[in-house]
């Protein structure tokens, strides 16, 4: 699925079930066989990131990198760095009863 | 052009009624959207029957819905008539949004609105019966003549008006003023010079002699509503930040929420035809529940309502005008408007945008 279809409410909702961290992978700017999707998720990644802080979430836990699917080293490389960073921060405060 | 209407025995509402009448009776428009008396309040109406203007009245600070989207409604790739809407600076705001959203058109619309001192929660003036008496309406035009925060019937603004930084309209054809004037004596009007031609209208007309009110008072009496409110809202959004941040995030301020979606339906901007959280998508399966009660210890029930709220900033948040109609329609008394401010507010300073602005 292109990057740019990856509406805010996918992120969302794995996060309020509890997710410590969502990873969203998009192809290389320039790259995009729409050729504008990623450029789309990007502004959209900026909105997101600064909503979750406002709202008194924690926007780390929320990372958009340039993967494309042929990148398997790199994607491979990428999870065992956002595991590491997500280690560090904790549990996420959103596994809570009424963070739904 | 500025020109100004006579008014008569000191009323205001036949002056404006027939000036309505005139704009369609010269062929300026053929449709008009304006509130009717209705109940004891008022309905937006299409109207194509000058006749009916008789009942019309943009001068009740009632708003029963933002008229934005009745404008989308009737307005789109081919907009079928030259069509006038009588608007408030929110709804025009909101449908400046729409327009670029291209889920609305200005083309062949007259926008006709007036300065706006505020507008009240309908069941509040209904248990009284403010607007039936015609010294509280004097009294809030009154206020706006000195910009000052009207005080009727010991009635309070909508939230969403007591912090409006807003209230002279942008982007429109016709303003009527109320801000620094004394619309008794003569309803002062600015319109575009075309349309002013074809109403045969003159600089000045009907003046009766006095001055033309277009100088400072105007500014003055703006300046002044404005450097009260603006104070309103910072602290009230101010407010709502520290409680997102210090507290438990926004989760603490929808604890009431019912996910009614009335929010969603009263606001002007969120357009989706078809809305994620109005299908079956949220109709989880039992163990889903039972899932989440065990990975959270419990679960509210009533599930995914942060999800909605947070959704719902993403997708129109940077656009919130402010309107407070999310408020108004909330029956659990969320501040909804404000919380949609304050976000909207950050996500809008981060790509410098300012919605309404063309
Ligand atoms: S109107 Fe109020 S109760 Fe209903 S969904 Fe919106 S915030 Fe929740
Ligand atoms: S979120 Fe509320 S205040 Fe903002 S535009 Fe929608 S109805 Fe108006």
């Amino acid at each position: 699925m292109c990057s740019g279809a990856v509406d805010p409410v996918y992120i969302l909702k794995p996060l309020l079930d509890g997710a410590d961290g969502v990873l969203i992978g998009g192809c290389h700017p320039g790259d995009c066989h729409y050729q504008t999707g990623n450029y789309k998720t990007r502004r959209r990644y900026v909105v997101m990131r600064e909503i979750l802080k406002n709202a008194g979430f924690d926007d780390k836990r929320v990372w958009l990198r340039w993967i494309s699917a042929s990148e398997g080293q790199r994607f491979a490389e990428t999870v065992t760095e956002m595991v590491a960073a997500l280690k560090e921060l904790g549990p996420s405060p959103m596994r809570e009863v009424w963070a739904v | 052009m500025n020109t100004i209407l006579p008014v008569e025995n000191n009323d205001v509402l036949p002056a404006l009624r027939s000036f309505l009448k005139r704009l369609m009776n010269s062929g300026v428009i053929e449709v008009l959207l304006v509130p009717l008396e209705h109940g004891e309040g008022v309905m937006p109406a299409l109207v194509t029957d000058p006749a009916l203007l008789d009942s019309a009245n943009p001068l009740m600070p009632l708003m029963s819905i933002n008229n934005a989207r009745a404008v989308s409604a009737i307005t789109g790739k081919h907009t079928p008539a030259k069509i006038g809407v009588v608007l408030r600076p929110c709804e025009i705001r909101a449908l400046i949004e729409l327009v670029k959203l291209q889920q609305a058109s200005l083309e062949n619309l007259t926008i006709i609105s007036m300065d706006c001192p505020g507008t009240y929660e309908i069941p509040d003036s209904m248990a009284k019966g403010t607007w039936k008496q015609a010294s509280n309406l004097s009294a809030y035009l009154d206020a706006a003549k000195e910009g000052k925060e009207p005080d009727i019937d010991g009635l309070s603004l909508r939230q969403a008006c007591q912090m409006c930084i807003h209230p002279v309209p942008e982007n429109l054809d016709i303003h009527i003023h109320l801000f620094g004037v004394d619309v008794r004596r003569g309803l002062p009007v600015t319109m575009k010079d075309e349309i002013a031609a074809v109403l045969n209208l003159t600089e000045g007309e009907a003046g009766g002699g006095e001055s033309v009110p277009f100088g400072h008072d105007i500014s003055e009496a703006v300046a002044r509503l404005m450097a009260g409110r603006q104070k309103v809202r910072e602290e009230a959004l101010g407010h709502i930040h520290q409680k997102m941040t210090s507290n438990d995030s926004i989760a603490s301020l929808f604890a009431s929420c019912i996910r009614c979606h009335n929010c969603m339906t009263a606001c002007p901007i969120c357009y989706c035809k078809t809305c994620l959280f109005k299908t079956a998508a949220f109709d989880h399966e039992p163990e889903y529940y039972l899932n989440a009660a065990h990975r959270k210890g419990a679960t509210r029930m009533l599930g995914d309502t942060l999800l909605f709220h947070l959704t719902r900033l993403n997708h129109m948040g940077a656009s919130c005008v402010s309107c407070g109609m999310c408020t108004s329609a909330c029956p659990s008394d969320i501040p909804v408007g404000m919380i949609f401010s304050a976000v909207g507010e950050q996500v809008q300073r981060v790509f410098d945008y300012v919605p309404a602005r063309m």
